[in-house]
């Protein structure tokens, strides 16, 4: 055998350790509710969940159809169906509100878990129907919903496509991707990065500590930022759309020449950068220790 | 998750009814598997359960607390530190010293000065450390803190980045690195202070946490 032969026949037995890693078999025990509400204007949907991927769907319909799958992964199959009794799922109707709650309780005398647990909550509900989601180590996801809308999540990723109506959304460690959202929105963001496209509407936004998006911005009618420790990047096709009043303390402001307008300094450390006819949607983003980016493509 | 695990062996096909009530169904069906993150994956679960039942005050007690510093390097026995939660990565500790000695002069030079220091921490990292599914509980994160205290009438005020780190179940290590000002108050009566230059501090500590 050549030495050229030698270094090929190391290089593929080098590679069998890459290809073979940390694979091991897995139990999965899945215990699947299924739950259909007939609806009634008024009614109020409240999800109170953890360790939970949660997928929300506006629907014509005019019901409420909701599928749990409480899951159970173990070395075993024994442990897997043993643990699957951790999870605490109750669904129930009291008057007009609907009441989704999922919890996982390590029992006193168990030192700690030997199997994975989650749960997957796919729910279809009529679009205008008020819907409370609280959400802990999971990810949630709204899809064409209007009328209104609260979220609250801790350590989870949320994703909203054509939300509109009255939102209210607060996000505590996670991403938060929108794509189309419309009405009236307030974002109330803690180390949570966003990716806000196509949005229109009303919105107000705070974060801290996680940098923001606003791409291809829509028909917005008015976008209030008040960021802490985080940059501002709004990146869009057209530039003369809004009036703008802009202000980053302790940041830079970074403005395309062709605005053909530069920012001023107001007092030490605090850039200011205003521009736009009076009667153009507003669009007011105070940064405190960030900075203010436009990309006008 | 989805995308790491791989269903490898045909779905055990145990589908049974086994309850119905008003328009719900219930099913359960098994399968097995290959998952590539599986261990991974219960190690986090297993960190967030602690956190969630995690203590949120701190009791530690140093049997040796090192201060290092140019010319005033110096060893605390003991050191006693009481730390609670503000805010799941914001909290305020107190500590009290014993004797103090200067370290070459250890245990035969030792001058009772006991000392007061409160102060505030931020831990910066542990929702990363959480996330990672690393130990978060006793304050297991690095920090940025701020003390200030008293010890043989000389006022210290300390500015730090740090690390604490749990050591086994009773145990704990924390080490920080920073500048201080060792300032005296001239006149208490108008309240007139005397700032010192900064210098550099490295602070070690470790001991029984609880």
């Amino acid at each position: 055998m050549t030495g050229y032969r030698y270094i090929v026949v190391f290089f593929l037995l080098s590679m069998f350790p890459c290809i073979s890693y940390a694979q091991e078999t897995v139990q999965v025990i899945t215990g699947t509710y299924n739950r259909t509400f007939r609806y009634s204007t008024g009614d109020i949907i409240k999800i109170n969940a953890e360790k939970a991927r949660i997928t929300i769907t506006g629907s014509e319909k005019e019901e409420i159809i909701v599928t749990t799958k409480l899951i159970s992964k173990a070395r075993t199959v024994e442990i897997a169906k043993s643990e699957l009794s951790y999870h605490q799922y109750t669904i129930e109707k009291n008057k007009d509100v609907i009441d989704i709650e999922n919890r996982i309780v390590l029992p006193k005398h168990v030192k700690e878990f030997q199997s994975v647990l989650f749960v997957e909550i796919q729910i279809s509900i009529p679009t205008e129907m008020e819907l409370q989601v609280s959400n802990n180590y999971g990810n949630t996801k709204i899809e064409n919903k209007n009328g209104k809308t609260h979220v609250n999540s801790g350590f989870g990723d949320i994703f909203l496509v054509n939300v509109g109506g009255e939102l209210k959304l607060k996000s505590y460690y996670g991403d938060l991707k929108t794509d189309g959202l419309a009405g009236h929105s307030v974002l109330d963001l803690v180390l949570t990065p966003a990716e806000i496209s196509g949005a229109s509407g009303f919105i107000n936004l705070k974060s801290s500590l996680g940098d923001i998006v606003i791409d291809n911005p829509g028909r917005l009618r008015a976008l209030n930022i008040e960021s802490s420790k985080s940059d501002v990047t709004m990146v869009y096709g057209r530039e003369q759309e809004f009036r703008y009043f802009l202000q980053a303390d302790f940041g830079e402001l970074v403005i395309p020449q062709s605005f053909g307008v530069a920012p001023r300094d107001e007092i030490t450390n605090r850039l200011i950068w205003t521009y736009g006819d009076p009667d153009k949607p507003e669009i007011n983003i105070k940064a405190n220790f960030g900075n203010i980016i436009l990309n006008v493509e | 998750m989805k995308k790491n695990v791989l269903v490898i062996a045909g779905m055990l096909s145990v589908c049974l009814v086994y309850g119905q009530r008003d328009d719900t169904v219930v099913t359960k069906s098994m399968e097995e598997i290959t998952s590539d993150n599986f261990q991974d994956q219960l190690k986090k679960d297993n960190q967030v359960e602690e956190i969630k039942n995690r203590k949120q005050r701190l009791i530690k007690i140093s049997p040796i607390y090192l201060v290092l510093a140019a010319d005033r390097t110096k060893a605390i026995v003991p050191a006693i530190s009481y730390e609670r939660q503000i805010k799941p990565d914001l909290t305020w500790i107190l500590t009290a010293y014993g004797p103090a000695s200067h370290v070459h002069d250890l245990f035969d030079d030792l001058e009772f000065l006991p000392g007061l220091a409160g102060g505030v921490r931020y831990y910066y990292n542990i929702n990363d450390r959480l996330m990672k599914g690393k130990a978060v509980d006793k304050f297991s994160a690095n920090y940025f803190g701020a003390m200030i205290g008293f010890q043989n009438e000389i006022g210290l005020l300390n500015l730090m980045w740090g690390m604490q780190r749990k050591l086994g179940s009773s145990f704990y290590i924390d080490w920080n690195a920073g500048f201080q000002n060792d300032f005296s108050v001239l006149d208490p009566g108008s309240g007139s202070i005397l700032f010192n230059n900064y210098y550099i501090v490295i602070g070690l500590q470790t001991g029984l946490a609880f």
